[in-house]
């Protein structure tokens, strides 16, 4: 024979029931007759085998069949009703008993369908549970108590034995959320199912059709007649509300114990979202009107679920939104986004339920709870950053799909990453511990084959089932994810303003440095002209009036002549160090050997330091650089170098170069009093002498150094032990 | 060394240092110091001694009501003064002050010593240059 078992794929496997075509199985159920009429000629072409019994017609005779024949004087009437429209229901009568007749055409053919009124549904009645159904589920404050509520209602609607509410997760396992059972039952709440137990396709007609009922399992069902039509086509059933369900689902319920059930889609933006399952432990026919009802109630239950979800979304991004407010703040007061997010009672953990939390931020990583190291963390931002695409990745499995994350999986299972600007690595991460946890599976899942036939047979054992979950951690919800989002937002706006900002003050530096440096250089100037009237005083009244003094007298016009003199090498200094600032340098190629010996005889060496040997090597290499200014350094470095060696017994300065660096390192030594290392950052600022007034200086020297090699972007040190000399090391880059 | 020398400096201090360096240094030098550029102005402009005309005139550059470099353009417009020498002082060692002055015409430019000791050692120096050449 060529019944519906050759449509069976051979393969056994778990996804073996996707491939079951239960659309086309070529069976109705017992309690319902199926007519297909051809709509072109009104013949009769196909019918469910029990037609022939209720019409005491023989199926050789099936094209001979009318609609009168069926619907006796109505059948006019009911033929111009159901004339071209797509779904039809109403009543009618049937060879003396009265039925609902639900039409529905595909293509070019009108099945009808013809079910048992069991009992008249009173108009007010319905009416009344209709708006029960809208009451009921509106008062509903969350969603699990709107799935009690829906439960309940459905019982009490119907009184199947068991009703389910059962909720698919994203792998379309199913877990009951909701039960409303007779006491004599078990319970199911909690119960996980897997996947395989809703094949795809069945899923797929959920959507299609949203409530089926199976009103006796036992039943024999009643084959369509002729199976296949002249194409060798079999029909499609697709719509039929009396469609028979698969043996492979009729099994699974067998063993279940089951003897009816009620189907019904919830279907929340598109996707089905769960299902309610009913289940009764004797025959259960459930009529049109009853299915309408559910129906009914479930698209008022999927409106309020999205209603119910986007403001669950909503009230608890409200709720971060104070924490988020604080971040900003912190990071904003601080211009520190690490630090305000990690450092302080309020962190980024707070806008989430995560137990750990980093940030990765111009390429340095701050974390704040608990965490994997932060080696750990960056290889995988690089993952992400690699393997991912959109700028958020949450997985509340990663030692799934990353093998390194196996290692650190107890405190980071689950990883919520956003990228904070397109092409960059910077990102805020969040972390969820592994949790694990038993799910209790309506039987073992992994156990659904058994070979019976060569074809699939579901599992016989509904026996609880308890699997230890591991490496998964809690999932992130919608509004975590989207609280992580509004942060990065925040984060990214502060970026920008405040980059803008260090822009801003930056420039308004910029300008105050110039005018100060003007400002420096002419008061600097001006100090001149006076300080040349108290020398030039304290001169005269030397000159004419030296011998009429006393020895106070004398030492004081002295002391005035010595103060105003240092103060003009003060005055020199500054202004050396305030030239230093201007913007023009004349950058070239210059003898560092030749320039060496001018600064040695510039210092008139045999003058004031007659004591000191001063050795320069040979051949130093020649450099790049504002000769003007490479001058000024060496001047100091040098000058230095003699001042503070003169002291000792035999004072010697060394000027060379260590050749094996490049670019070269020029250095300037010397045998004298030297410094303590704690502080030789120190010795380059401005004004901070180490050494006591026994030598003269303005404190600039070094610090004019600095500014020279600032200026030529080079970099100058000193190495130095108290009483063991010191020396300064400069190094200039090439051009 | 005789001669005649005027001087404008707006800063009395300087103005006493340098009329007793030419009183101690130069005694046989007649000075004339004016201690007000707006003053010198009329002073140039009025003068009409054609034998006894200054034979070197110093001029202070920076000076509050009509600086040096302003003053010598209005000395130089007086066919008396077109080419009598005159010395820029400047307390200012940037090169485009001593580029203004030649480019006003000055004679020569000293940049203003800064102690009494040195002031005392250059100005005679560079006078007697100039009464020399102007001999």
């Amino acid at each position: 024979m060529s019944g519906p078992s050759t449509l069976y794929p051979k393969k056994i496997d778990l996804t073996n029931c996707d491939k079951e075509p239960i659309h086309l199985l070529g069976q109705v159920q017992s309690h319902a007759y199926l007519f297909v009429i051809d709509a072109l000629n009104k013949q009769l072409v196909r019918a469910s085998e029990n037609v022939f019994d209720l019409l005491s017609r023989k199926r050789e005779d099936i094209h001979t069949i009318t609609l009168k024949d069926i619907f006796g004087p109505s059948a006019p009437t009911i033929a111009s009703h159901i004339e071209g429209k797509n779904t039809q229901t109403f009543e009618a009568e049937v060879v003396g008993k009265r039925y609902v007749v639900i039409t529905h055409y595909r293509e070019n053919l009108i099945y009808i369908e013809l079910e048992p009124i069991v009992a008249q549904a009173e108009a007010h009645i319905i009416q009344r549970q209709l708006s029960d159904i809208i009451t009921d589920l509106s008062q509903a404050i969350t969603v699990s108590e709107m799935c009690d509520k829906t439960a309940n209602l459905i019982k009490s609607l119907t009184g199947y034995d068991r009703v389910m509410l059962y909720k698919f997760d994203q792998n379309w396992n199913g877990t009951i959320i909701s039960e409303s059972r007779e006491e004599v039952l078990e319970s199911w709440l909690g119960m996980h199912y897997p996947a395989t137990d809703i094949p795809q396709q069945a899923r797929k007609s959920f959507l299609k059709q949203g409530v089926r009922i199976i009103a006796d399992v036992a039943s024999q069902t009643s084959a369509v007649f002729p199976e296949l039509d002249e194409q060798g086509q079999p029909l499609d059933l697709t719509h039929c509300e009396s469609r028979a369900s698969s043996p492979i689902h009729i099994e699974y319920l067998e063993n279940m114990k089951v003897g009816a059930t009620l189907t019904a889609a919830i279907v929340s933006n598109g996707t089905l979202w769960g299902l309610i399952a009913c289940h009764h432990y004797s025959s259960k026919f459930t009529n049109y009107y009853q299915r309408q009802t559910i129906k009914f109630l479930t698209q008022v239950f999927s409106t309020q679920l999205t209603l119910r979800s986007s403001n669950e979304v909503l009230a608890r991004i409200n709720a971060t939104t104070a924490s988020r407010a604080k971040l900003v703040e912190q990071m904003s007061n601080e211009w520190d986004v690490q630090g305000g997010l990690t450092k302080k009672p309020t962190s980024m953990l707070t806008i989430t339920e995560a137990t750990g939390g980093a940030v990765f931020l111009e390429n340095t990583l701050s974390t704040v709870g608990d965490t994997p190291s932060k080696e750990d963390i960056k290889n995988l931002i690089d993952w992400i950053y690699t393997t991912q695409l959109g700028n958020t990745y949450t997985t509340q499995n990663l030692a799934k799909v990353y093998e390194k994350g196996e290692a650190f999986a107890k405190m980071a299972s689950g990883v919520l990453c956003v990228f904070i600007a397109k092409g960059q690595k910077d990102c805020l991460l969040w972390f969820k511990p592994e949790l694990k946890q038993v799910i209790s599976w309506g039987g073992n899942p992994e156990k659904a084959v058994a070979e019976k036939n060569k074809r699939l047979s579901p599992r016989k054992s509904f026996e609880k089932w308890n699997q230890e979950q591991v490496l998964t951690s809690l999932p992130w919800k919608d509004y975590e994810i989207a609280s992580a989002q509004a942060l990065k937002t925040s984060i990214s706006n502060i970026i920008i303003s405040r980059y803008q900002e260090v822009k801003l003050l930056n420039d308004k530096l910029k300008e105050a440095y110039k005018e100060l440096e003007s400002f420096s250089y002419s008061v600097s100037h001006d100090l001149r002209s006076p300080l040349r009237g108290i020398d030039g005083f304290a001169q005269i009244i030397k000159e004419d009036y030296f011998d009429t003094l006393d020895d106070y007298g004398k030492n004081a016009i002295q002391t005035i002549i010595d103060s105003t003199s240092k103060m003009n090498t003060l005055i020199d200094d500054i202004l050396a160090f305030s030239g230093i600032g201007k913007d023009q340098t004349a950058m070239g190629v210059f003898d560092m050997q030749e320039l060496v010996n001018e600064v040695v005889q510039f210092l008139q060496l045999e003058k004031k330091y007659s004591n000191t040997t001063i050795e320069v090597e040979a051949d130093l290499p020649k450099a790049y650089g504002d000769r003007g200014m490479i001058f000024q350094l060496l001047i100091n470095l040098i000058g230095n170098a003699l001042k503070y060696s003169h002291t000792v017994q035999k004072p010697s300065v060394h000027i060379g170069v260590l050749k094996d660096k490049s670019p070269a390192v020029y250095y300037v030594r010397d045998n004298g009093i030297g410094f303590n290392e704690a502080h030789k950052e120190k010795i380059f600022g401005v004004f901070n002498r180490l050494v006591k007034d026994e030598f003269e200086g303005s404190g600039i020297g070094l610090a004019i150094a600095q500014r020279v090699i600032d200026k030529h972007q080079g970099v100058i040190w000193a190495e130095s032990k108290e009483h063991q000399g010191a020396t300064f090391y400069f190094q200039l880059p090439v051009r | 060394m005789k001669g005649f020398i005027v001087s404008v400096e707006d800063n009395p201090n300087d103005c006493a240092l340098v009329k007793r360096i030419f009183e101690r240094e130069m005694p046989l030098v007649k000075t004339h110091i004016i201690e007000d550029s707006l003053k010198a102005l009329d002073w140039f402009q009025e003068f009409n001694d054609v034998k006894n005309t200054p034979d070197l005139i110093f001029l202070d550059i920076k000076m509050p009501k009509l600086d040096g470099l302003s003053l010598l353009k209005e000395i130089r417009k007086l066919p008396l003064f077109t080419n009598s020498p005159v010395v820029i002082m400047s307390s200012s060692d940037q090169l485009s002050d001593r580029d203004n002055a030649y480019a006003y015409v000055a004679n020569s430019y000293l940049e203003k010593p800064k102690s009494y000791t040195e002031l005392k050692e250059r100005l005679p120096i560079i006078s007697s240059y100039w009464l020399t050449l102007n001999k």
